[in-house]
């Protein structure tokens, strides 16, 4: 499964990933499959990006601890803080 | 201590009348910071109170309106959450209850010279400030201030009196030449720029208050408030976002907002910012290449905020501004000429920002009307002749046009031409007016909700938001709802206002309730004085119990978590009682024709009508407002210990029969 990732406000997470922007290809059906890949490719740190939260095409919230909540191939999934501000 | 009786200031009133020249200090009675504790609450007590000895259908610029000045409970006293002070009036941009907060040591100045609320009242002859130097206080001549900047009339009076310690809040030729979106300056550079306070002030011709405050506070127990300071800083080194807030301020929204589809883009035809534009207004590129200095506002200890130094050469339009010093824009500048208007140039968006905060309007206000008029331009709406004969010179307003909007933001502050008295009035006025003179639809490009007051951002997918917008007292504004389960999805949160987590989502599911209670719950920490941004991820999610800790600490006065929630209850209910008095009903509460009808362009492509009136009628059940009229209802201002008031709208045909 092709993901792209967004992760947005992680100023040192950025960091390690060269930039805010990954296209991975998973194999895996879920948001725990997502969070295990990077996971082995950046290690534990990675962890920091669920005290934010995670959006699924612009549309739909996931929560960190739904880790059997479904993905699809193609999905943009986006990491980030968010104030409830204007 | 006897709380409301020494030198700490809690609880006093002073009274300015400037007709009259009556100058006078009162308490506010004890009952009364029972029911509503302080700062924005009793503002709106206080309000209430004049408006039953005035009509309430006055003109907002006549000289029987008031203007009310509140700093917040907590301000003043060191609390490291900010220390707001809210300005009440009736609002001349909507026509109906109009308030606005701002930082700026002003307001803890104002609390240290023995004050928590000036009220002022009529109109001088001449220009005037009010100068409060502890307990004297004086009606003084501003005939030499008037014309000037609010920057420069500072520096005049600091060195008048020889104190660079003087705190002042001013308006600029905006606020003196009456154009309704004028704001307040507060401080050097903190604005309450929402519903007009600026043209009240100029209607008034009240150049300013001026104050010296240096009797402090007493606080009931310090060591108790110290142990609250230490949690708080706590909290901001725990909360995760705090880093990307301190660096970005509420700019740090624009990645975010694009993904979730609320970033309006050329007036709001679309409601994702394309690349290109996207990445050259991105924060990012105002960190890397402008940016000076973090900034704070008074008594706050995540500081947002950001001084900007231009070179020159950063971006596209810097040369134009070489030299030139300020204040970042925040995410409504950022959003009203650097996506609305498409300017995607950070050293122009900060001057824009910095001409609205000079002429002293709201930034808003000002980026929906140049969003519109060069909409109407696109569309062939209006045309070379029409801006030739409404600006008295020329002028084209295609996209990105940074020349165009510079006019107009001037003819704004100095409503010297047509169309600066036109757009002077807010968006709506300027949309329904250009509707009148070309006889074509025009109104229906113009982003308003409530009232007609302007917001740059796009609500259509967020149904919490696009409710507050229509139900807000003071008319369209995210701030008197802020913290919706739409946005900030925590299921906890949601479980335990609702018992459900299913509202924690991009759905329509309670999110009328969310609204309701996020209203009160602002009204609560509103009054507070602490800063809606910087606490932990949503209004919902602060902790009413510590703050009752806290206000115990300051006041020596027993709030529990449940007063306090009713005191922002019930301070929401007087607005709105204000509101129905003069005539406002569930068909007030509306959306423009943009977001109502249009489904956005791109992204989830909703549209409020979808779930509009439905969710409107959950709010007000969940408030216990009649879901009908939208009217109060009499049992459940007894509830609220506000019987007086429903007697009053009673009288007034304006309470729910039941």
């Amino acid at each position: 499964m092709n993901l792209e990732v967004k992760i947005l406000g992680f100023p040192d997470i950025q960091e390690i990933l060269g930039g805010n922007e990954i296209k991975l290809e998973i194999d895996g059906k879920n948001l725990g499959d997502l969070l295990e890949h990077l996971r082995n490719l950046y290690g534990e740190v990675i962890q920091k990006i669920l005290e934010g939260q995670i959006l699924r095409n612009g549309r739909e919230w996931l929560q960190p601890h739904d880790l059997s909540h479904p993905l699809e191939n193609g999905d943009q999934v986006s990491f980030f803080h968010l104030l409830a501000g204007g | 201590m006897k709380p409301g009786a020494g030198i700490s200031g809690f609880g006093k009133v002073l009274r300015v009348d400037l007709t009259s020249g009556k100058i006078a200090i009162e308490d506010v009675p004890m009952e009364v910071r029972r029911k509503y504790v302080g700062g924005s609450a009793v503002n709106d007590w206080l309000f209430w109170q004049h408006f039953l000895k005035v009509d309430p259908k006055i003109h907002p610029l006549s000289p029987e309106n008031v203007m009310i000045a509140g700093p917040g409970v907590l301000t003043g006293t060191g609390f490291p959450l900010g220390a707001k002070i809210r300005w009440t009036f009736k609002s001349p941009v909507t026509g109906i209850f109009g308030d606005s907060s701002s930082g700026g040591r002003f307001a803890s100045s104002l609390k240290w010279a023995g004050y928590d609320h000036v009220v002022v009242t009529g109109k001088a002859a001449k220009p005037v400030y009010i100068w409060i130097n502890n307990e004297e206080v004086e009606i003084r001549s501003a005939e030499l201030l008037w014309g000037q900047t609010p920057l420069e009339c500072g520096r005049r009076i600091r060195k008048e009196l020889r104190d660079q310690d003087i705190e002042t809040a001013w308006i600029g030729q905006a606020g003196e030449n009456q154009a309704h979106i004028a704001s307040i300056r507060v401080s050097r550079n903190r604005m309450a720029a929402r519903c007009g306070g600026g043209a009240v002030m100029g209607s008034k011709n009240l150049k300013g208050l001026v104050v010296r405050g240096t009797k402090g506070i007493r606080i009931h127990d310090p060591q108790a408030l110290f142990k609250t300071f230490d949690e708080t800083f706590e909290i901001i080194r725990r909360t995760a976002r705090t880093k990307i807030f301190q660096a970005q301020g509420v700019t740090s929204v624009w990645e975010p907002y694009n993904i979730l589809g609320v970033n309006s883009f050329h007036n709001g035809q679309r409601n994702v910012v394309p690349p290109g534009p996207y990445e050259l207004i991105h924060p990012a590129v105002y960190q890397n290449k402008l940016g000076r200095n973090p900034l704070s506002c008074c008594d706050c200890a995540v500081g947002c905020s950001s001084a900007y130094e231009v070179k020159g050469d950063e971006t596209l339009y810097a040369h134009r501004y070489r030299g030139e010093i300020g204040t970042r824009a925040e995410y409504g500048g950022q959003a009203s000429f650097g996506s609305l208007c498409d300017i995607p140039d950070w050293a122009a968006v900060n001057h824009l920002w910095k001409m609205c905060n000079d002429y002293n309007m709201d930034a808003f206000e000002a980026g929906c009307c140049c969003g519109l008029l060069m909409e109407l331009w696109e569309r062939g709406v209006i045309h070379s002749a029409d801006l030739r004969e409404w600006m008295g010179a020329p002028l084209s307003l295609d996209w990105g046009n940074l020349d165009a909007v510079e006019e107009i933001i001037k003819a704004i502050g100095l409503q010297n031409t047509a169309l600066g008295k036109m757009a002077g009035k807010g968006v709506y006025q300027l949309g329904k007016e250009i509707e009148r003179i070309k006889g074509v639809p025009a109104l229906k490009y113009a982003l308003y909700g409530k009232g007609g007051a302007a917001h740059p951002e796009d609500i259509r997918n967020t149904p919490a938001w696009a409710i507050n917008y229509a139900v807000s007292t003071r008319g369209c504004d995210h701030l008197k709802g802020l913290g919706t389960l739409d946005k900030i999805p925590d299921p906890k949160l949601s479980m335990k206002y609702f018992g459900t987590p299913d509202a924690a989502g991009l759905n329509t599911l309670l999110k009328g309730a969310s609204s309701a209670i996020c209203e009160n719950v602002n009204g609560m920490y509103n009054l507070l004085g602490t800063c809606t941004f910087v606490c932990d991820r949503d209004q919902l999610a602060y902790s009413p119990e510590f703050f009752s800790r806290v206000v115990f600490a300051v006041t020596g006065l027993e709030f529990s978590p449940d007063e306090l929630y009713l005191a922002g209850e019930r301070s929401v209910n007087l607005e709105k009682a204000f509101n129905s008095r003069i005539g406002l009903r569930r068909e007030d509460d509306r959306l423009c024709e943009r977001w109502m009808r249009e489904p956005q362009a791109d992204g989830m492509r909703m549209k409020a009508e979808d779930y509009f009136e439905d969710l409107k009628s959950e709010q007000y059940a969940w408030h216990g407002w009649d879901t009908k009229s939208s009217l109060q209802k009499r049992t459940k201002l007894a509830q609220l210990d506000l019987q007086a008031v429903a007697e009053v709208l009673a009288r007034e045909g304006a309470l729910c029969p039941e």
